[in-house]
């Protein structure tokens, strides 16, 4: 009998010392950043990769697109390099314009808690057995 | 005595299972959307606007504030360049953090596309100022206050919600033919490995009227 009550104290330390370890885990650092303004993320495809401003978007006309072929276009033909650009230097990629909120059950405090409730509940059990066998021994 | 250790044992079991929480799950991506006229093509006009014929261009002063009634923002605004890697600089990740006016960009009520970004949250500091960029409609209205005191009012053609993947750089940063303002922040479902979002949230207007 004294083996079954010591086996169920050590899985409550166990229990506790697991319960315990995610705590830990969870504390992440989160800091924010310092710096006045950070730099959003580039996206694969997302821009021109130039860096440079991109050109005005040429209307190109389809070639023998038709029967007509050797007809003039009946669509005028861009002149992109004569337009200057209103944007002088085009972002790369698309801005990164959101830090995702903490949620409350990322934090360390909501596993610690939840952790030390565990821990209580296994001490009030293994408690509540040592308790009944005394109890039954000197009945 | 046996039963007494096997409800230890349960107790055990359960205090384990609450104490290991699992990480949400993140929200099915939904398709990019767009709300209003106009199209993805790179400098076309954005058709006319839900509020009339556009306002001639004032002169060039840069930003320094901007309201929007409908959705609550009324936030200062600060001067944002390129990044060492060409992409846009944003706000700071602090609390209250203002709106960022792209200096590469017209300043706001000349011709061209002017560009203004904010987060849409700010980590462990909530809300950011384009939390709601997403519920704006076509004909609401954007003020921005210049530094020169002049004010340039914008009326919103269209909201697009579109993946960071396909984000339209020629739609936002391409020639226009009339004073234009872009508001962009993120959106959409939130990766699941790093929390970050997988849309950007792009609200298209143009100058409706100006103060002076």
């Amino acid at each position: 009998m004294r083996t079954h009550v010591v086996a169920a104290v050590a899985l409550t330390f166990a229990a506790v010392l697991a319960g315990t370890g995610p705590a830990v885990a969870a504390g992440r650092s989160g800091s924010a950043q310092p710096s006045a303004v950070a730099s959003a993320t580039p996206t694969p495809g997302g821009g021109s990769g130039s860096g440079q401003p991109s050109a005005v978007p040429t209307a190109t006309p389809t070639q023998g697109g038709g029967s007509g072929a050797g007809e003039p276009s009946a669509v005028p033909s861009a002149t992109p390099s004569a337009m200057p650009t209103q944007v002088g230097a085009v972002p790369v990629g698309a801005p990164d314009t959101g830090v995702a909120p903490v949620a409350a059950g990322d934090s360390g405090d909501g596993t610690a808690l939840g952790a030390g409730l565990g821990g209580a509940v296994l001490l009030a059990g293994a408690g509540a057995v040592v308790l009944r066998r005394r109890a039954k021994v000197r009945g | 005595m046996r039963a007494a250790a096997l409800t230890a044992t349960v107790l055990a079991s359960v205090a384990l299972t609450s104490a290991c929480g699992g990480a949400p799950a993140a929200a099915p991506a939904p398709p990019a959307a767009v709300i209003g006229a106009g199209s993805d093509s790179p400098s076309a006009p954005s058709g006319p606007t839900t509020a009339g014929a556009a306002a001639r261009p004032i002169a060039r002063s840069t930003p320094v504030r901007l309201v929007i009634p409908d959705i609550g923002v009324d936030t200062p605004v600060m001067s944002l360049g390129l990044a060492s890697d060409g992409t846009v600089q944003v706000p700071p990740i602090a609390a209250n953090a203002p709106a960022g006016w792209y200096r590469g960009s017209p300043t706001p009520g000349q011709t061209g596309p002017s560009v203004i970004l904010a987060h849409v949250t700010v980590g462990r500091y909530g809300d950011g100022v384009f939390l709601h960029l997403s519920r704006l409609r076509p004909g609401e209205r954007v003020t921005v206050r210049l530094q020169d005191g002049a004010s340039a009012v914008f009326a919103v053609d269209r909201v697009q919600t579109v993946a960071k993947a396909q984000f339209p750089t020629r739609a936002v940063y391409g020639n226009v033919d009339r004073p234009e303002l872009r508001l962009i922040t993120c959106g959409g479902p939130r990766d699941r490995a790093g929390g970050g979002y997988l849309d950007n949230v792009v609200v298209y207007a143009s100058l409706v009227s100006t103060a002076s």
